[in-house]
């Protein structure tokens, strides 16, 4: 916060670089203590299906956990419904036709559609990078330093490293022009630890099968990805969804850069209820949240291809 | 002639392979962890290795593994479960399945030739065991590669079905006239393919025989403590 009113407001840039840097450093002293304390995360994957066997239980319990069950629903689903609560109140319609919102649609697709599509590209330039240093002399190091450099978003917050990037590009003369895409860059990165995490299991898996079958072969480059693709697109367009929610949702990079052109759907809705607008508000909520799953479920069908994969299940 | 003269190290495991391997079935005995997977992925070209291989006077040590003369069956994991039988088998040819006429004639006999015809549009999910190796065997055919590595393909199978591979292998052996490299745990196997049998101990050849010492009355000295004591009483 302090970060950002030092830029925003004061617009001190030393105040705001000396914050971020102390910020990354208590943020690192963190990281390496939570690392050198946790252990070793080991997975192991198997492509047999899991086999389901008859869980023995009484009949008491089973009402045990049908009334738990009944109590998470109960206290889980209403605030879902609640959200879409004011589709059905006229100021919905009213709100629709505002050209504010529609351009901040414009401008939130205009940020998560690249952002999702970078971030995607260093995921996936990640992962084939690490799974080729998998199990090799020397290079068998890096695929677990390579993770950690994707994590390392988590540490530092995204708007200090936005700070960073937008006093970077001001050094090299770009000024306030480059805010686009800096928002773009570190949204992009922000969402990076969970594509990492959506398409490592699968990539590592392919690799650890199959290197030396690609390798006594020569399958390599494009033969190799048009083998792995409808093995791998489940991953990529479940890593896509994230990258592209992150970014439609995020709120803490937009709000330092946002500009009057440049205002996408969150910072649209903080405005509104910053001004008491809460009906509007509300409204924008309902298009955001349709906005979301209407993108996350479009990944899923198109990258996904879930129709491909059910009609190669259903030729088995 | 395969020419061998291989050094490979990997933490505390040192390794150096010096051997001459002729046309025929070449077996590789010796106790699990003593190096005979290792040997073979270096011939391979899975390990990078120091040393010389030559094959025919050509050295094989500077080419990456698909440029290698060399075919190779793995335990497992030998075929693409997203790729048909066809394709699975085609993909021995071009990479990047894009066959002529004259190619895919070629998958098809080899298809023929072990059984598969029928099977040519299933996926290998729905293959037994068998079936599945029997498809890797069909890719061998239409590599036509002189060189074959088995690396103990057939032990996740019953002895009987096991039995009938293994004289596919030695068919395909006899009539391509290829230089296999089996590797196994059982003796029993090298004694079924007959040919000759090396005997790997830590990292290096102790031994390099004909197939017949493993059913001498008295084992010869240097089988003697890998067969152990139980097993010559089951080889009379």
């Amino acid at each position: 916060m302090a970060i950002y009113q030092a830029l925003r407001f004061e617009f001190d840039l030393n105040k705001a670089s000396f914050l971020a840097l102390l910020q990354v450093l208590i943020c690192t002293l963190f990281a390496v203590i939570v690392y050198r304390l946790a252990p070793v995360n080991r997975q192991d994957m198997s492509l047999l299906s899991i086999k389901s066997y008859a869980l023995k239980d009484s009949f008491l319990s089973k009402i045990g956990d049908a009334i738990a069950l009944l109590c998470a629903f109960v206290l889980v689903i209403p605030p879902f419904l609640a959200i879409f609560d004011p589709m059905f109140s006229p100021i919905f319609l009213q709100a629709l036709q505002s050209k504010a919102l529609w351009n901040a649609v414009f401008v939130s697709l205009q940020i998560a559609i690249p952002a999702a599509m970078v971030s995607l590209f260093l995921g996936v330039s990640f992962g084939v990078l690490a799974r080729f240093c998998m199990a090799r002399q020397y290079l068998h190091i890096l695929p677990s330093k390579l993770e950690h450099l994707g994590n390392m978003i988590l540490m530092v917050p995204g708007l200090v490293i936005a700070t960073g990037l937008f006093l970077f590009l001001r050094d090299l003369g770009w000024g306030l022009g480059s805010s686009y895409w800096v928002v773009v860059w570190v949204n992009a990165v922000m969402a990076l630890p969970f594509v990492l995490r959506a398409l490592m299991p699968m990539m590592y898996q392919q690799e650890r099968r199959f290197r030396n079958l690609y390798l006594s072969l020569g399958v390599r480059a494009g033969s190799r990805w048009r083998l792995e693709w409808p093995l791998l697109r489940p991953s990529i367009a479940q890593a896509f969804g994230y990258a592209l929610l992150l970014s439609l949702g995020d709120m803490g990079v937009i709000a330092l850069f946002g500009s009057q052109g440049l205002v996408s759907l969150p910072l649209y809705l903080f405005q509104l209820i910053g001004s008491y607008q809460l009906e509007e508000g509300a409204c924008v909520a309902v298009v955001l949240i349709l906005l979301c799953l209407a993108l996350f479920f479009c990944s899923s069908f198109f990258i996904g291809g879930r129709k491909a994969i059910g009609a190669l299940h259903a030729r088995n | 002639m395969l020419e061998i003269n291989l050094q490979y190290d990997w933490e505390n495991f040192h390794a150096h392979y010096c051997v001459g391997i002729s046309k025929g079935v070449t077996t590789l005995l010796g106790g699990s962890g003593e190096g005979k997977s290792t040997l073979l992925h270096l011939l391979g070209g899975f390990l990078d290795g120091r040393g010389e291989l030559r094959f025919h006077e050509e050295s094989l040590l500077s080419l990456p593994a698909y440029e290698r003369p060399i075919s190779t069956l793995f335990q497992s994991d030998n075929l693409f479960p997203q790729l048909t039988v066809f394709d699975n088998v085609a993909i021995g040819l071009s990479p990047s399945l894009a066959l002529t006429a004259d190619q895919k004639d070629k998958v098809l006999w080899a298809l023929e030739k072990t059984q598969l015809a029928d099977k040519a549009d299933r996926f290998p999910q729905a293959l037994s065991g068998g079936q599945a190796q029997r498809v890797a065997i069909a890719r061998v055919l239409v590599r036509r590669k002189p060189i074959l590595l088995l690396d103990e393909p057939f032990s996740a199978l019953d002895p009987a079905l096991r039995e009938e591979m293994l004289y596919l292998v030695n068919d395909v052996t006899l009539e391509l006239g290829l230089t296999t490299l089996l590797v196994s745990h059982l003796p029993q196997e090298a004694s079924l393919v007959g040919g000759r049998v090396l005997l790997i101990e830590h990292g290096r050849v102790a031994a390099h025989e004909s197939v017949s010492v493993l059913s001498q009355d008295v084992a010869h000295p240097l089988f003697s403590h890998y067969l152990g004591a139980s097993n010559r009483s089951t080889n009379p």
